[in-house]
């Protein structure tokens, strides 16, 4: 769902990064208004956390993979402003040191990621928790709210790319930023979503949500005990097994680079051109390509991304904490 | 006679009034003064001056010894400068960034901030070479932001009186280490010095002082005579104590089990430079 630059114009990237600026202000407004002081590190661990997530990679029929996001768990935890936030800067990260997710479209993919995932997933977690008030019918909240995000946040990125053809080509009709209509668009992102990212994302919200209950109760209910170092053992474990998103070895549908985008067959044959503005358009190289180093072995090389992503978020919401302040209470 | 005069000037009068001057509202309302270059230079003092007080304070029972901490740094420091590939820098970061997210904030932005800076000085100087196309250029400010943080780690996690201890057990003469403990002692001394004088001076400083930063001069002459005169009671001192000019900073050298851990630690970075460099 990470998408590229020079798949969207650098206008309608222009108009997400407007829309996320008050999204974003009042996604902090509300943390420091709300969220207690001792929490706010745990964002780094909430951020962490989506960032490992987003690596383990899943096949899906027909070449391309399709990953997880962690969205709603972090809202179902911290509170869907909190997970504005926390995945925003994940996705930042993967932007710049690792290339994953254009620096342009990053407006773009928060839109998608860090609001309307966290966002849909949580209210439909509260409105089943609301009609179905059992500790299954919470379980089953988280479960359909997190498919339900996703799946959301897929349809929207599918929309977003769908509208760039109609908007945007040149003399001879050839796409010059994404080349898919709607009617490519949407069922090639959303089927793999529904069927696959989708219940990863489901499975993989339930199954942290009730480690963390069971280990560090404080994280859900303010009166109980926050215990870290069993969260940081999970996350080491997710870093150890990041590797695992290697086995899936295609690449994500509208994540394609240049070189790949000419042979693709969205459209039942090969594309047959490369759109102008992939050629010509925006390029920037990141420290980590695709989370991989040069000269060093692919699972070393993702192993090693994992560790300085992971860390990298935990030590700026910790610096975050200690500047912010937050909610002057305490959990 | 004088004083008999002056004590009768001040009785009140006959009539058992008070002095005209007595029953007026006093009402001066000093100017308002900046006092921000003084306040700057004491917190500045005062918040160096307790980071070296707290420093006997710190854990001196480390499981690694001082010594180790320091060729550890002096040879991982040698290897990040070495390295013409990413790869070593990269795997030195990520321990580095891991080791950082288990401090707790206070000490990660202490750490961080001298860091920051000289990484940002860098990457200022290379900013021209990366936006005229050569992007390998950013490896110099990973480079300066990976050695930096590796003395600020040591700086941070060592006591300074052990790191002189430490340089001893390394053979560095006796007559540096000598002059590095005095450093250190005389920045403490004059620190204090320097802030006493600052605080004197803020006292003394009612409404607008326009010749306050006439003051900084007599302050800084004051600190340096104040030194003066510590450095002829130290001389002394050291005399009556039966000093020869020969500075002995005593080491027991036993071997002991962690040292092959320490070896091993080291010998683990070579090889990780080794196979990153692709000599291996």
């Amino acid at each position: 769902m990470h998408i590229p630059d020079n798949y969207l114009s650098p206008s309608t990237c222009a108009v997400f990064a407007a829309a996320m600026v008050p999204i974003w202000y009042y996604s902090l407004k509300k943390i420091k208004e709300d969220l207690p002081k001792d929490k706010i590190p745990l964002i780094g661990v909430g951020a962490a956390f989506s960032f490992l997530l987003m690596m383990f990679n899943l096949p899906i029929p027909g070449g391309t993979t399709a990953h997880a996001v962690g969205g709603t768990l972090i809202a179902v935890l911290l509170g869907p402003y909190t997970a504005c936030i926390a995945i925003s800067v994940a996705l930042l990260i993967q932007a710049v040191i690792f290339g994953d997710g254009g620096i342009l479209a990053f407006g773009a993919n928060s839109f998608n990621m860090a609001f309307v995932l966290p966002f849909t997933g949580y209210y439909i977690f509260r409105l089943i928790k609301k009609i179905w008030p059992s500790p299954l019918g919470k379980k089953a909240a988280i479960f359909i709210g997190a498919y339900a995000g996703i799946n959301m946040a897929a349809f929207i990125a599918a929309i977003e790319f769908g509208l760039q053809p109609l908007l945007f080509a040149d003399s001879m009709g050839h796409a010059l930023y994404s080349p898919y209509p709607l009617s490519v668009a949407i069922p090639a992102m959303v089927l793999p979503h529904i069927l696959i990212a989708g219940i990863a994302e489901a499975v993989f919200t339930i199954a942290i949500y009730e480690f963390i209950l069971k280990v560090s109760p404080g994280m859900v209910y303010s009166d109980q005990k926050t215990k870290l170092n069993p969260v940081f053992a999970l996350i080491v474990t997710l870093i150890v097994l990041s590797p695992l998103g290697l086995l899936a070895d295609g690449t994500a549908w509208g994540e394609w680079g240049a070189d790949e985008i000419a042979a693709d067959t969205s459209f039942g044959t090969t594309l047959g051109y490369i759109p102008d503005k992939m050629i010509n358009g925006f390029n920037y190289e990141a420290f980590f390509p695709d989370y991989t180093v040069t000269g060093m072995p692919d699972l070393a090389g993702y192993i090693l991304s994992a560790v300085i992503g992971s860390a990298a978020l935990i030590i700026i919401f910790k610096l975050l904490g200690n500047i912010k302040g937050g909610a002057n209470k305490t959990a | 006679m004088e004083q008999i005069k002056q004590h009768k000037f001040l009785l009140p009068e006959k009539n058992n009034k008070l002095p005209v001057w007595l029953t007026q509202n006093d009402n001066y309302n000093p100017c308002r003064d900046r006092d921000h270059f003084i306040d700057k230079t004491l917190l500045a003092l005062t918040g160096k001056l307790t980071l070296l007080k707290n420093q006997p304070a710190m854990a001196t029972d480390s499981f690694f010894s001082a010594s180790f901490k320091l060729i550890c740094t002096i040879v991982l420091i040698l290897l990040i400068s070495l390295s013409h590939r990413l790869m070593f820098p990269l795997i030195v970061l990520a321990v580095f960034l891991t080791y950082l997210a288990c401090l707790d904030s206070r000490r990660i932005s202490s750490i961080l901030k001298p860091v920051s800076a000289a990484m940002f000085f860098s990457l200022c100087i290379v900013l021209p070479a990366f936006i005229s196309g050569q992007q390998n250029t950013l490896m110099l400010p990973l480079k300066v932001f990976l050695t930096t943080m590796s003395a600020a780690f040591l700086a941070q996690r060592t006591a300074f009186s052990a790191l002189t201890k430490a340089l001893g057990g390394l053979h560095v003469p006796g007559l540096f280490i000598m002059v590095l403990d005095l450093t250190l002692k005389y920045i403490i001394l004059l620190g204090n010095t320097a802030a006493d004088l600052l605080i004197a001076l803020r006292l003394r400083s009612i409404g607008k002082n326009d010749r306050k930063y006439k003051s900084m001069g007599s302050i800084m002459g004051m600190v340096f005579l104040k030194a003066n005169e510590y450095s002829i009671d130290t001389h002394n001192a050291m005399l009556c104590r039966c000093f020869t000019g020969d500075y002995h900073v005593s080491q027991k050298h036993r071997l002991e089990s962690r040292y092959f851990i320490y070896m091993a630690i080291i010998l683990t970075m070579i090889v990780v430079f080794l196979y990153a460099e692709e000599y291996l």
